[in-house]
């Protein structure tokens, strides 16, 4: 697969992936009322609770499901056949492939104003697909969602996505992006990090620092961050809308991370270095604190005063205190996986999931109640790979 | 459903849109005069469906009134198509709650505003008051509609505003259409006034997760105590952590009424009784938004009316 690289610019829906649920516009789409013009266009519904989803994908079959855990549901959203992972925006699930990845309208979402949210249910539906295979990373603001792919970035309008529509408006020559304050901050492969407007030409502030050996990425409430080889690259803005970098390096014994991993918005990321360790970044403090696991293969943090929860590689998750290190909780989870994709874990504002492709299942657990284990959903197909969105 | 938390978006923005309605306002006022201009434009456009039906019964059979917002949508994100989009461009007048509620269709209005459509912020004629908590404070509190002195007002104003600037209707005709709806909206108020007056003032508490009723707490001294209310998901297996927030505001409030949409209102009540010894019933209120016909709530006369029975027989149950 070819990535178009004239901005901005419709990418064509190809045939291969989403058999099933077929390309276009989402499913369910309320037509046009031409005979009422004068009506009124429903789209989203705002509720009153948060609408979590589990988007659940069957590596075997390809089949991928929307769970909601509030009705404990699963509904299906079509196929992605060869299906390798999984990566959101908050909204939009992007289901990777070796050749490129679907995307998929999950009609959740959440719009943060700082002291309040709203909450939003619309239709879900598959909207096209992307040339983002394994390996690619998402992360988002309410214009663009960037995606962090092994053959680079791509930059997609948030509004053309939520219009069933991919739409990219920038291919900045980086390995490693996030959206910051209305720009795009890049990482390029000779460590040259550069500030960029959303259509991707230069914008005017010098950032003055480097990132050598660019991987991970995150967007928080405090700021962003960029995870580089020798430590990470903390992105903030001040009040006079000027941006400013600083590099926090990895204390002694901690090795680069290989990706962040948190609740969505919030300052305190859980890092999966290379060696299978896990380091917990305060991005508030510009603070790393390393955590004694043991072999990882997932973590994931919930905020600032909340627990950093670790599944390891025998199966049992732990919880942390991402202050001092120290393990404040811990449970046997899954089966420890001989093969096949990690199971990942997600936090929300109440629960954490952790999926479990060996049982079938997915696990719900209340991470401020030293762990427990408040449901076990059980699934008609296996869970190899999890996003959650309505964030 | 709508919205468990709205509020405004910040100043700055209405303030912009303000300035350019009062530009907007000038330029067609002198323009009026030029017969073939002002034929160009026909009918009011209104955003929300609550001032919608108001101006539909101001302005009865006088005019063609075109309202955006549909029934049960989201005021503050319900968007519009092109077609309705040129619609507000070439209306007569353009009726608006403003205050930065209709955040979806601002820049429409905006839009309209300076292509010289009249256009009418019902919300900055009626004394708004300012939120006055969180990050939000100072800015104005857009839900003015939960008060109905504050409608009565917005009635007159709206009435003002079609005699003067939609051609062709007969002003005498709008008053008295006008007078006759105030009468009403004013019977709502003075039912009000009876039903709270009867309550005890350690029962004045609306325990709850909506952020609309600051005007009606206003008005009749009530106290809006806030609350988390739990949601689905935890609901389905919690813990005294997840009840923690309603079980004290319930608590130190001691009422026995929590006003909240829950996708599960029986199960939260029940969650609460068992798990936090707390009962309550929960009571869903109508807010941002009129019901399709026949749902409780399809003209704002019926939502009011509606409220202000579900708030005076829920806060004076024993």
């Amino acid at each position: 697969m070819t990535i178009p690289r004239t901005a901005p610019a419709a990418l064509v829906c190809a045939a291969g992936l989403l058999l099933a649920a077929g390309c276009g516009a989402p499913e369910e789409a309320p037509p046009e009322e031409e005979a009422t013009p004068h009506g009124y266009v429903e789209g989203a519904e705002e509720t009153a609770e948060p609408q979590w989803r589990l988007v659940l994908a069957d590596a075997a079959t390809g089949a991928v499901h929307l769970f909601d855990p509030a009705t404990e549901e699963a509904a299906g959203a079509g196929e992605v056949p060869g299906v390798t992972g999984a990566t959101t925006d908050g909204r939009f699930a992007y289901l990777t492939t070796d050749d490129g990845a679907a995307v998929l309208d999950s009609g959740t979402w959440t719009v943060d104003h700082g002291d309040h949210v709203h909450y939003y249910r619309a239709p879900s539906g598959t909207v096209g697909e992307v040339p983002a295979p394994t390996g690619t990373a998402a992360t988002g603001d309410v214009a663009v969602t960037v995606l962090t792919t092994p053959d680079g970035v791509q930059v997609l309008d948030r509004a053309a996505l939520e219009e069933g529509e991919v739409t990219e408006t920038a291919a900045p020559e980086a390995v490693a992006a996030v959206p910051f304050a209305g720009h795009l901050v890049t990482a390029a492969g000779d460590g040259t990090v550069a500030a960029l407007d959303r259509e991707g030409a230069p914008a005017d502030h010098d950032l003055a620092a480097d990132c050598p050996d660019p991987r991970g990425q995150a967007v928080t409430r405090r700021g962003a961050v960029l995870g580089c080889a020798d430590g990470a690259l903390l992105l903030t803005e001040d009040d006079d809308g000027a941006l400013h970098a600083e590099k926090v390096p990895y204390p002694d014994g901690v090795d680069p991370v290989a990706g962040f991993h948190h609740r969505a918005g919030t300052p305190v990321l859980a890092g999966l270095t290379e060696d299978g360790g896990v380091a917990v970044l305060d991005v508030g403090a510009a603070e790393w604190t390393p955590i004694d696991t043991g072999p990882a293969v997932a973590a994931s943090a919930a905020g600032e005063g909340l627990p950093v929860l670790v599944l390891g590689d025998d199966g049992t998750l732990r919880a942390f205190d991402p202050a001092t290190g120290e393990e404040t909780a811990s449970t046997d989870l899954v089966e420890p996986a001989e093969d096949g994709p990690a199971p990942s874990v997600w936090i929300d504002t109440g629960r954490a999931y952790v999926n479990d492709p060996a049982a079938d299942a997915v696990h719900e657990i209340d991470y401020n109640d030293d762990l427990r284990v408040a449901r076990t959903f059980d699934l008609e197909f296996s869970p190899d790979h999890m996003v959650e969105t309505g964030w | 459903m709508v919205t468990a938390m709205s509020t405004p978006t910040p100043g700055p923005r209405a303030a912009r849109v303000a300035a350019a309605a009062a530009v907007a306002l000038a330029l067609t006022t002198a323009a009026t005069g030029c017969a073939a201009f002002g034929g160009d434009r026909s009918g009011i456009v209104v955003t929300t469906n609550i001032l919608g039906d108001a101006t539909r019964a101001i302005v009865g059979d006088e005019a063609e009134v075109t309202v955006l917002m549909g029934p049960n949508a989201d005021p503050h994100s319900f968007g519009i198509s092109a077609p309705q989009a040129a619609a507000l461009e070439s209306a007569e007048l353009v009726v608006y709650n403003g205050l930065g509620l209709e955040e979806g269709v601002l820049r429409n209005v905006e839009a309209a505003a300076e292509a010289g459509t009249p256009v009418l912020e019902v919300g900055a004629g009626v004394d708004p008051i300012d939120y006055t908590d969180g990050d939000t404070a100072g800015t104005p509190d857009p839900h003015f509609w939960t008060d109905p002195v504050r409608m009565a007002d917005a009635v007159d104003l709206v009435a003002d505003e079609v005699v003067e600037r939609v051609s062709g209707v007969d002003a005498d005709r709008v008053r008295d259409n006008a007078d006759a709806y105030r009468a009403e909206v004013e019977a709502l108020h003075t039912d009000a006034e009876e039903a709270f007056g009867a309550l005890p003032d350690d029962r004045r508490r609306l325990v709850t997760n909506h952020h609309v009723f600051g005007y009606l707490a206003q008005r009749y001294d009530f106290e809006v105590v806030g609350a988390v209310i739990p949601s689905g998901t935890t609901l389905a297996s919690p813990s005294s952590a997840d009840l923690e927030s309603l079980a004290s505001a319930v608590a130190d409030s001691g009422v026995p009424a929590v006003f909240a949409d829950s996708s599960q209102p029986d199960r939260l009540a029940q969650v609460m009784a068992e798990e936090a010894g707390v009962d309550i019933e929960v009571v869903p209120l109508f807010t941002e938004s009129l019901t399709a016909e026949g749902e409780g709530a399809a003209t704002y006369l019926e939502m009011t009316a509606a409220n202000t029975e579900a708030i005076a027989g829920a806060l004076s149950a024993d």
